[in-house]
């Protein structure tokens, strides 16, 4: 399979203006064919804009959209192989879950047969074939979360476009919910591109995440890459917890606020910032080998898995295992191992 | 025994409290509809069946005369008159509601699309009307349709009416009239549905492949139903029995059941015979309105 076919979609240059405010500035991305991708960034970073734009839903101001070397950017959504799980699911309420399943077969006059097959093995793939007549106003949000997957699914798109899907059910609900589309996508080998403002659906569901802020990708990669390697602040931050130490190069490492830190590599710039998680801080008794910062128990809290200190210089946020007990003004020997410190681009 | 206190609605109170305060409030409505409403409509019902004594007042012989008589036999054989005037109201008030319904959806989407600022003003607009009175506004009517104006002149060049004639007395004046008169009451209703449209729906339809006659039937109908069958009903239901606009703009030659109910209680002072053409009118906008709730459901509407 040559690069060109490989590649399901390409966003190139897509720019995107609301009047005076920009939605979109140049973005370009591709996504490949049978990928779990996801647009992760705060509420009104354009991540929503960009799917409505793949879905036809909207027109970019400039650039272009390729679905397998077709450029569909002036095609509506009524002419894309690709369909819409919505944010509100936007079930028809005086259709039945099977008709609403039904309704792409049906607007394109698929034969009586063929919806019945089709319609019962989608809702079955997505254990909901015995809600078949019931109306949606009598399903969990949960299931109406279903009913609207398998609406889009048994149109059997080239690309699945999921926006918030998550946004409506309870946060236990959620967490089971994210493994199973995963699972989901997986089994059925469809690319599918979600959109969401959480970083841990987002660690949890995608093959990539692209990282959005301001109507601009900032990072791309894995869901490892990104939060392992976040090159700046904003994805260091907007990815779980992350402790930034202001830097000054100095001799083979850093002068920092904690102490002169050793790193895997030269900075590139003289002043900047250097991040660590607090799970990878090791806290012991005695001075480490490399990297020890001698440091105050400022405040514990209590989180169930593990316990969260606050330490003082930094100050800086450190994960302990539960079963580590520690007092407020305790002195402790941190450890910042220099392959888990990421030096910050900007 | 002591009544047990509840709370309601965060108020410490007794069920016999509420059930009394609540009887309170609702006695007045209640009286003013049972002495003005229903009372004198079963008296229309007793009414129906008297009969007209010769200097127009009434005598009380039952017999159902006035309802023979409705149906077209009259003492010289059967006429289907007033049954072609029951007939053509049904069908004024048909064609009225319809193309009010056409009329009226393009004109509230353009409303709810203003900003809205604007759109304060275009309901105004539309709201106008009914600050001046419909005998007012008919004989407005008058005016554009007389021969100087150019919607004489225009149809008098296209050869549908003589040259120098007005458009009036016409079937086609009185729709003109009723529509305009009407639109507001079926424009209003809707509106409020239609400004409230879920649009996720429609552009859902769209990502399934709808074409454009189904985004409307399965995406828009729906959920403005409930506006538009309030509309509906506030449209059909007067024009039914409307008498002022087919008077005027009718003449003679378009008279309605409105004009025919007002003529028995003016100038023919037969009541008894009023009151039995009431009675069918009003049996026949139950019909309709039965009707089109059965349509509306077997279409997966209401």
């Amino acid at each position: 399979m040559s690069d060109q076919q490989a590649r399901n979609l390409e966003i190139r240059g897509v720019t995107k203006t609301f009047g005076q405010v920009t939605a979109l500035k140049a973005v370009n991305q591709e996504v490949r064919q049978g990928e779990f991708f996801t647009l992760l960034g705060p509420s009104g970073c354009g991540k929503t804009t960009l799917l409505r734009i793949v879905a036809g839903l909207e027109l970019p101001t400039t650039g272009t959209i390729i679905l397998s070397g077709r450029d569909i950017t002036a095609l509506p959504a009524a002419r894309r192989q690709v369909n819409t799980v919505f944010q509100s699911y936007a079930l028809f309420p005086h259709l039945s879950i099977f008709e609403n399943v039904a309704f792409g077969l049906r607007s394109r006059r698929f034969p009586e047969a063929e919806v019945q097959r089709r319609v019962a093995a989608t809702l079955d793939l997505l254990e909901m074939g015995a809600m078949r007549d019931r109306s949606p106003d009598q399903l969990s949000g949960g299931q109406r979360q279903r009913v609207a997957i398998a609406r889009a699914l048994v149109n059997e798109p080239e690309i699945l476009l999921l926006d918030e899907p998550m946004s409506a059910l309870d946060a236990k609900l959620r967490a089971q919910v994210q493994e199973e589309l995963r699972r989901l996508q997986r089994r059925l080998g469809t690319t599918f591109i979600m959109v969401t403002h959480d970083q841990a659906e987002a660690l949890v569901c995608s093959d990539r995440i692209a990282v959005m802020n301001a109507g601009e990708i900032i990072q791309c990669g894995t869901p490892a890459e990104v939060y392992d390697f976040p090159r700046s602040r904003f994805v260091a931050e907007f990815l779980g917890a992350a402790n930034l130490l202001p830097a000054k190069r100095a001799g083979g490492g850093v002068e920092t606020g904690v102490g002169r830190l050793r790193l895997e590599r030269e900075p590139v710039w003289q002043e900047g910032l250097i991040a660590i998680r607090p799970e990878w801080i090791k806290v012991g008794t005695s001075e480490p080998a490399v990297n020890g910062v001698l440091a105050t128990v400022e405040d514990i809290v209590y989180r169930g898995t593990n316990f969260d200190l606050t330490v003082t210089p930094g100050p800086m946020r450190v994960r302990t295992n539960a079963f580590k007990q520690f007092a407020i003004g305790d002195r402790v020997w941190l450890e910042l191992p220099p392959p888990e410190l990421v030096i910050l681009e900007d | 025994m002591a009544e047990t206190p509840i709370l309601w609605r965060g108020e410490m109170t007794t069920r016999r409290a509420l059930t009394g305060r609540g009887l309170g409030f609702l006695s007045p409505g209640m009286l003013w509809l049972i002495g003005f409403l229903v009372l004198p409509s079963l008296l229309f019902i007793v009414l129906s069946f008297a009969e007209r004594g010769v200097y127009g007042e009434v005598v009380w012989n039952f017999s159902l005369a006035n309802y023979k008589r409705l149906a077209g036999f009259g003492t010289f054989g059967w006429t289907p008159d007033y049954l072609l005037i029951l007939g053509r109201s049904v069908l004024v008030a048909f064609v009225t509601t319809s193309v009010s319904i056409l009329l009226a959806y393009p004109l509230t989407f353009f409303i709810a699309s203003r900003p809205p600022r604007s759109r304060f003003m275009w309901l105004i607009i539309l709201i106008i009307p009914f600050w001046t009175n419909i005998v007012i506004r008919t004989y407005a009517w008058f005016f554009l349709f007389s021969p100087e104006f150019p919607f004489a002149r225009v149809a008098a060049f296209l050869g549908l009416i003589e040259d120098g004639t007005s458009l009036y007395p016409s079937a086609f004046a009185v729709y003109v009239g009723m529509i305009s008169d009407y639109l507001p009451f079926l424009a209003l209703p809707l509106y409020s549905s239609v400004e409230r449209l879920d649009w996720s729906l429609v552009e859902a339809a769209q990502d399934l492949y709808a074409s454009k006659v189904r985004v409307f039937m399965q995406a828009i109908l729906p959920q403005t139903a409930p506006g538009l069958t309030v509309g509906i009903i506030l449209t059909f239901v007067p024009t039914m029995a409307t008498f002022v606009v087919p008077d005027l703009l009718g003449g003679a030659k378009y008279m309605l059941v409105g004009n025919l109910i007002q003529q028995q209680f003016g100038p023919s002072r037969d009541w008894p015979f009023g009151a039995a053409i009431s009675m069918a009118l009003m049996l026949l906008t139950l019909l309709s309105m039965r009707i089109y709730r059965r349509k509306g459901a077997s279409v997966d509407i209401l």
